[in-house]
């Protein structure tokens, strides 16, 4: 094929297709982790932030390349998360910026649009890092502006690019020590690649998906949370209108208590109202069944709907519809994996939590959709994350009703910190924000958790199965113990003694017995530290640990 | 008509040491406190002498996780303390613990109004001093020398309904617990959640609670900012004498009287010993300073 110029529905096809390829090697992206550690999930945020765009154009029937684009880039910038996903969407944004006024695109027009894409990627990131997605955006695009020229086709375009992209790619860890010592690429630019290399079959005619096969993938939701291994950890969340029936019950004396008491039994989060004869409720639980064979008995079901809540964070309950917005001056966000921490955060002030974490990155628009919850005036998010940070601040950037504010924590327990001094008595949002601000950085974050691969790392021998210490994302210890390993780890902190306060997060599979036998050996190694613990019941990491 | 003499009385909360009181001609009303066993309670009088319990005695009760509970000043003890003195042809000055921690101001007015009616020429003057421990104390100590320079029971009754919310405390504690439990101090739930490390600064505020101003990280850095605040609120220092109360953390107060010395040179710095009721409610290792400054404006809410 010789395509001289791209349009908005060839545009669409490669999208697609390129979407569909990186789904396609989706695990393989995952496991580009530099830590030995259960966590990774670069391919995961690629592949919703590019969905994400990929959907709001797929019914699309514009064959304006600059309009197409511009639907895309939109969409990306809400559906972005994960920090290789937030660089993606802005990448796309440069792309749809200089692709403006024209509805088809030379090979040369591509250049200068991806080169836009390329700047646009660098800003977004306050200290971009070579040896990334970045470097591979930023070669291939310089490498194109070397071999394009005005008669070189669409096909000559991505050919070239992807000739550099490749190259660029096995330099990351020339670039980057920790992928060379990690025996890694980087996991972005992979990802990056795979989305070129199906858009070059696509370009070949050789296509890895139709629409209505995306579109139907699509409609499944499944967001790879969920699988055949899978525990029910949340529940499902379930909502229903229900019309109650002359036939089964007095609608007039009725009371909504009939319901809810079973409710809370089976459940929780429970928000029921009555309007006349129709009663709407929402419930978590882990029997819906029981739900649907309860309520029946009162009347019939208008609507039943049920989402499994490890695969549908992002949920917008009946409570959120009904409800006016409660009006507030300031409004206190936080991510959260599951409840307990949530309820920790919530415990501590927080109004509002994001479900996400480091293996399940919420996206711009979740935080959109948690801000839009309240009437506020300002309001406050804890990303709790460094790969989420870019997207909740893509979310702050991009709301208008609130003023939003990031205090850009990198680890749950740091928020934690933080959020025991918050005092919105001072009222006064320079001086909140500089209080949890100062405090967060004051924080020193421990995680352990068990290494999954052998492997060394910073000079630290790593064997598969052991617990390691990271230490604000450097790997400190290695030990088969889980309880030394921690122990060890604190004392690699230069001036640990002169320490006050000790936070440990226990993770699941701590027993009680661990717990005790870590808090004596903290009282006897560090006897200024005063110990605070909190059950936060979190995967992956036994113990998340804050010194202040 | 002849001019009648007064006693200045204040009460077990005031932390006023046998000396303090002598040489000033102060006398004062004990409260006392109950020690709860499993099967029986104990009622101890709250003297402020350290002659029926130590103040290590006491602390350690608590860090062994007795219950401790205080009783105000009770109506016979206000009517024996108060007779005696009416008796020998005076009057009463009774300078009250804040009445937002304790019935004790209260019911002094009732004993009052009962007395008045057997001593109709008598004077029983109650000033709700909207503070405690060595702020109470340090108001006492200031009345008895304008007493002494021949100021009468009404011009001491103005100065301290005038100047009562210039006597300021700064106070924290090692651990809310006691606070929380004794229900003596205003902030929110979320101010006071499960926090760890987290050192409150409160003040007594202008209607006399206890109200946590400011949230500081680590016991240390809570010393300090009490220093900082002090050194903003403190007016004259070189006039005055400060207190640095604590129970039973001597070296922390050794600490903080250093840095306010350093900081702020006041004519003296004296440490003492937070006594049986304000203790009770605090808990070991509480510090509090009091010194004279700005008017406290802020209320808790």
């Amino acid at each position: 094929m010789n395509t001289k110029l791209l349009d908005g529905n060839t545009f669409k096809t490669l999208l697609i297709n390129g979407c569909q390829s990186l789904i396609n090697d989706i695990d393989r992206i995952n496991a580009l982790n530099v830590f030995p550690v259960p966590d990774g999930d670069t391919g995961t945020n690629m592949r919703l932030t590019l969905e994400g765009g990929v959907k709001s154009i797929i019914n699309e029937n514009e064959n304006d390349l600059s309009k197409l684009s511009k639907t895309l880039a939109r969409a990306m910038t809400f559906s972005a998360r994960g920090n290789s996903g937030v660089i993606l969407s802005q990448f796309f944004k440069g792309l749809s910026n200089g692709l403006e006024t024209l509805p088809k695109a030379t090979a040369n027009d591509l250049v200068k649009a991806f080169d836009e894409g390329v700047k646009q990627s660098y800003k977004v990131v306050k200290r971009p890092t070579e040896g990334t997605i970045l470097t591979v955006m930023k070669d291939s695009t310089n490498y194109c502006k070397e071999t394009i020229d005005e008669n070189s086709t669409i096909e000559d375009f991505f050919a070239s690019f992807l000739k550099e992209a490749h190259a660029s790619l096995e330099r990351t860890p020339d670039l980057l020590p920790v992928l060379k010592e990690a025996g890694v690429i980087d996991s972005g630019g992979a990802g990056f690649n795979r989305i070129i290399e199906g858009m070059i079959m696509a370009l070949d005619g050789n296509i890895l998906v139709n629409q209505e096969k995306f579109e139907e993938e699509k409609a499944k939701k499944s967001v790879g949370h969920f699988n055949a291994d899978s525990v029910l950890e949340y529940g499902y969340c379930t909502e229903f209108i229900l019309q109650l029936q002359n036939s089964k019950v007095d609608i007039k004396t009725f009371e909504l208590k009939q319901i809810t008491d079973y409710l809370e039994k089976i459940g929780n989060s429970i928000v029921a109202f009555k309007d006349d004869d129709i009663v709407k409720v929402h419930v978590h639980t882990f029997t819906p069944g029981l739900v649907i064979n309860f309520c029946q008995k009162f009347g019939e079901y208008i609507t039943f709907k049920m989402e499994n809540m490890s695969v549908q964070h992002s949920e917008l309950g009946i409570a959120n519809n009904e409800k006016p917005k409660e009006h507030k001056k300031y409004v206190v966000i936080a991510v959260a994996p599951n409840d307990n921490l949530g309820q920790a955060f919530k415990d501590l002030g927080a109004d509002e939590i994001v479900f996400g974490g480091q293996t399940m990155n919420p996206s711009s628009e979740d935080f959109v959709e948690a801000f839009e919850r309240f009437d506020a005036e300002n309001i406050i998010v804890f990303p709790n994350n460094s790969n989420i940070i870019l997207a909740a601040q893509q979310a702050a950037d991009n709301y208008e009703k609130a003023n939003v504010v990031l205090i850009p924590t990198t680890s749950l327990v740091q928020c934690y910190c933080s959020l025991t001094m918050l005092d919105l008595g001072l009222d006064d949002l320079d001086m909140i924000v500089n209080d949890l601000t100062s405090t967060a950085k004051n924080v020193i974050s421990l995680a352990i958790t068990k290494a999954t691969r052998n492997s060394n790392i910073q000079h630290v021998d790593i064997h598969k199965d052991d617990y390691i210490a990271l230490i604000d994302k450097n790997i400190v210890k290695d030990n088969n113990n889980k309880i030394n390993v921690v122990i060890e780890a604190l004392k690699t902190i230069n001036d640990i003694l002169d320490k006050d306060v000790i936070t440990i997060i226990y993770g699941k599979d701590v027993s009680d017995d661990e717990k005790q036998q870590l808090e004596t050996l903290i009282k006897q190694n560090f006897p200024n530290l005063e110990i605070g613990t909190i059950n936060g019941q979190q995967d992956v990491y036994n113990f998340l640990i804050a010194i202040e | 008509m002849e001019k009648r003499d007064f006693v200045i009385v204040v009460d077990s909360c005031s932390d006023l040491n046998k000396e303090l009181r002598t040489k000033n001609g102060i006398e004062y009303v004990k409260m006392s406190f109950v020690k709860k066993f499993a099967d029986h309670d104990e009622e101890v009088p709250a003297s402020l002498d350290w002659d029926l319990f130590t103040n290590k005695e006491l602390n350690d009760w608590q860090r062994n996780g007795m219950q401790l509970k205080t009783i105000q000043v009770t109506a016979e003890e206000f009517t024996n303390k108060f007779t005696e003195i009416l008796n020998q042809n005076k009057d009463v000055l009774y300078i009250a613990c804040s009445s937002a921690l304790s019935g004790s101001y209260d019911y002094s007015l009732i004993v009052k109004d009962e007395l008045l009616t057997k001593y109709p020429n008598a004077k029983i003057i109650c000033v709700d001093s909207l503070c405690s421990c060595l702020g109470q104390g340090s108001m006492a100590l200031d009345v008895a020398k304008m007493q002494k320079e021949g100021a009468t029971i009404e011009q001491c009754r103005d100065y301290l309904e005038e100047n009562k919310l210039c006597y300021n405390q700064l106070a924290t504690v090692e651990t809310l617990d006691y606070l929380k439990k004794a229900g003596r101090i205003k902030a929110s739930t979320a101010f006071f959640g499960n926090i760890f490390g987290v050192k409150p600064i409160f003040i007594s505020d202008a209607i006399g609670q206890n109200f946590a101003v400011k949230k500081v990280k680590g016991r240390k850095n809570s010393f300090i900012e009490m220093v900082n605040m002090m050194k903003e609120l403190i007016v004259e220092p070189e006039k005055q004498t400060v207190y640095v109360c604590h129970s039973d953390c001597l070296e922390d107060a050794q600490y903080v009287k250093e840095l306010i010395e350093k900081e702020i040179k006041p004519l003296n710095v004296s440490i003492e010993y937070l006594g049986p009721i304000i203790g009770v409610s605090t808990g070991p290792g509480t510090i509090g300073i009091y010194f004279k400054g700005q008017k406290v404006t802020v209320t808790g809410k």
